[in-house]
């Protein structure tokens, strides 16, 4: 394992006891990690136990979770694409998870429980996704599959403005959607951990999986062919691992802007542009970023800043810190 | 924190008398900051945004020599079921309703306004096709369609402090005058006050402290849930906690204050619908709920919307359901 991998495997455990010792209840990390040890030792909690491990050690996993899978995914799509602009939302997967999400809210389907919103959600990934290879075709170019990805997003975001506007009557409504679209770990807790981790994983295998074809690929398509690459399937494979990533994150926690994008970037920094460390470096920075920004955001008791907020408000400037120091074809390589 | 009203207190309406075509009238009050609540919870969020602030200077109903208004439109919910409640001769008077009047969720007087009276959402045209010389609006209204009524000489009355009881009746006082009935608004205000003085003659022991919560916000001081609760003999556990107004309270610090009852909304007409037994259910099911005081005790308990939310009657109704549930004695 490189230098780089090993210090960003490091930061991980280090970014998950910062998310355990921090939050509204008052709790530190001594007794939080007592709390733990408790907890695995079979001890039944009281209250204070119950804030630990019911809400803040599993939403610090799904956290990380959704953080490594969003990372993965923006590795992939701009792998795929050889674009370094590229990120998860492009294929217009979360769009879709997005749309069915509101129309489950417009329907009242949250009513019926914790999992609703998620599994219609998820729906609407896989349908997005579905749609998307239907529409772009198994043989279609890149080209054609990134502009069947914008104009599906596109799509899907309009959607969700008419159904906004078809219920602007009903306000708690149209919060619920701001809410959701804003990105959240509030109240998410160990049935959405274990709900995430089958799509998450097997997103995750697929994408280290592909990791060689994908370097093959930055070579170019004409090299990639010539050294026994099937384009198409790598397509297909690239597009359903990103389904499975991003719809998955986006069904239980909403859209969390700019992990996708700027943690490859982070991660191509120490790595070089090769997928085989890239990928696993990607998801570990996306891991323990978004476990940061979701600590950062609970520790402010008195607002609500939803971590997809935080996300874009610090992606943003890093972002263009790092084109402005590297330039677009700096970032590509 | 807010000074509780007593019933004589004077709300913040702003009645705007308009002179002459073109502009406001000179007396308008309404110069307060807009809609700065700090953040609105989602489940109270159909009364909170439609009647966010305007904290103008108090000014009476009617001034001298205003016309009485014949033709009403109104344009909140709290006006919608206080013009039916004053009687039919203020409903003779009302031209037009809110379009959220017949929706159950929202509204105490879901299902009364015959059909002939029309439904208006917030147009400028649909609101001036019914001809009215009062519109009774709220706060998000938009300037275009308040300068447009204002053009067309329609006078505003815009109802802008709910804080509770004594924000009611004062709102109740204010229609009652504009309809030149008074008499119906204080019928009005007398069986409210009789409603609470009952309330208070049952008040449970020992008194417990409620957190009305619903999607990381919490119902503190100066809200109308707070003499909710205190009508129903129980103490509002934010305002306990030095919070004022609709703040926001993440889950982890609710669970960890650990509320003896939990207070939530449901979207239902009446409490026996299932659909407030499945809203205690999903928030028991949050995680840490369970190992709460209410969640042990069986005190998560659900309120229809539209009382929980309500700025109005549905406060006294309210209070009266958390009574009934919480183990008064009887009646």
């Amino acid at each position: 394992m490189k230098r780089s991998t090993a210090l960003a495997a490091a930061a991980i455990p280090l970014a998950l006891l910062l998310s355990l010792g921090t939050g509204p209840g008052d709790i530190g990390l001594g007794e939080a990690l007592r709390t733990v040890a408790r907890r695995l030792a079979g001890d039944e909690l009281d209250l204070r136990g119950a804030i630990v491990w019911d809400l803040r050690l599993p939403r610090a996993l799904l956290a990380g979770l959704v953080g490594a899978a969003l990372a993965a995914a923006g590795a992939l799509c701009q792998g795929l694409f050889r674009n370094p602009m590229a990120d998860p939302g492009v294929l217009g997967v979360s769009s879709g998870a997005a749309l069915f999400a509101v129309v489950g809210l417009l329907l009242g389907l949250d009513r019926a429980g914790l999992w609703a919103i998620p599994v219609v959600a998820a729906v609407g990934a896989a349908a997005a996704m579905g749609l998307l290879l239907a529409a772009a075709g198994r043989r279609a170019s890149l080209a054609v599959l990134l502009l069947a990805g914008v104009a599906l997003g596109a799509l899907c975001s309009a959607l969700i403005t008419v159904c906004q506007a078809l219920a602007s009557h009903q306000w708690d409504f149209g919060l619920k959607v701001v809410y959701w679209l804003m990105g959240s770990f509030e109240g998410r807790s160990w049935p959405h951990l274990s709900w995430a981790l089958p799509p998450c994983g097997l997103g995750l295998g697929l994408a280290l999986w592909l990791r060689r074809d994908l370097d093959a690929l930055h070579l170019g398509t004409d090299a990639a062919a010539s050294l026994g690459v099937d384009l198409a399937r790598l397509r297909l494979l690239v597009v359903v691992a990103v389904g499975l990533l991003v719809g998955a994150a986006t069904a239980l926690t909403g859209v969390l802007a700019f992990v996708g994008l700027v943690a490859p970037h982070v991660a191509r920094m120490s790595s070089g542009p090769g997928h085989r460390l890239l990928v696993p470096l990607a998801a570990l920075h996306g891991a323990s970023a978004t476990i940061v920004v979701d600590a950062v955001a609970r520790s402010a008791s008195g607002v609500v800043i939803p971590p997809g907020v935080i996300t874009s408000l610090v992606g943003a400037p890093f972002f263009l810190w790092l084109l402005r120091r590297r330039g677009l074809r700096g970032l590509a390589s | 924190m807010t000074p509780r009203r007593e019933p004589g207190d004077v709300p913040g309406a702003c009645l705007e008398p308009i002179g002459a075509r073109g502009r406001r009238g000179a007396g308008s009050k309404c110069h307060g900051p807009r809609s700065t609540l700090p953040a609105v919870p989602r489940r109270l969020a159909a009364v909170l945004f439609a009647l966010s602030s305007c904290t103008g200077e108090p000014e009476p109903a009617r001034e001298p020599g205003d016309p009485p208004a014949r033709r009403i439109v109104s344009q909140t919910i709290l006006s919608d079921e206080v013009l039916w409640a004053l009687g039919p001769a203020a409903q003779a008077r009302v031209v037009g309703v809110s379009a959220l009047a017949d929706d159950p969720r929202y509204s105490g007087a879901a299902g009364v306004w015959p059909p002939a009276v029309p439904r208006r959402a917030l147009t400028s045209e649909g609101l001036l096709a019914l001809q009215p010389d009062l519109a009774v609006i709220a706060s998000f209204t938009a300037p275009e369609v308040r300068e447009l009524l204002s053009t067309h000489g329609v006078r505003l009355l815009e109802l802008t402090q709910f804080r509770g009881f004594a924000d009611y009746r004062a709102h109740v006082r204010r229609l009652a005058a504009v309809v030149e009935d008074p008499a119906a608004g204080e019928r009005l205000v007398a069986d409210l006050d009789a409603r609470l003085a009952r309330l208070a003659a049952r008040e449970p022991a020992p008194r417990l402290a409620a957190i009305s919560w619903g999607d990381g916000h919490a119902a503190a001081a100066g809200t109308s849930f707070d003499d909710i609760a205190e009508a129903a003999g129980l103490s509002n556990l934010a305002k306990e906690k030095g919070l004022e107004g609709h703040v926001p309270v993440a889950l982890e610090l609710m669970v960890s204050w650990d509320p003896p009852v939990i207070v939530i909304a449901c979207p239902a007409a009446e409490p026996d619908d299932p659909a407030c037994r499945a809203a205690e259910a999903a928030t028991a099911a949050l995680p840490g709920v369970r190992a709460t005081a209410a969640a042990r005790d069986g005190r998560i308990v659900a309120v229809p919307g539209r009382a929980l939310t309500s700025t109005g009657e549905g406060m006294a109704r309210a209070a009266e359901l958390l009574q009934a549930r919480l183990g008064a004695g009887p009646p």
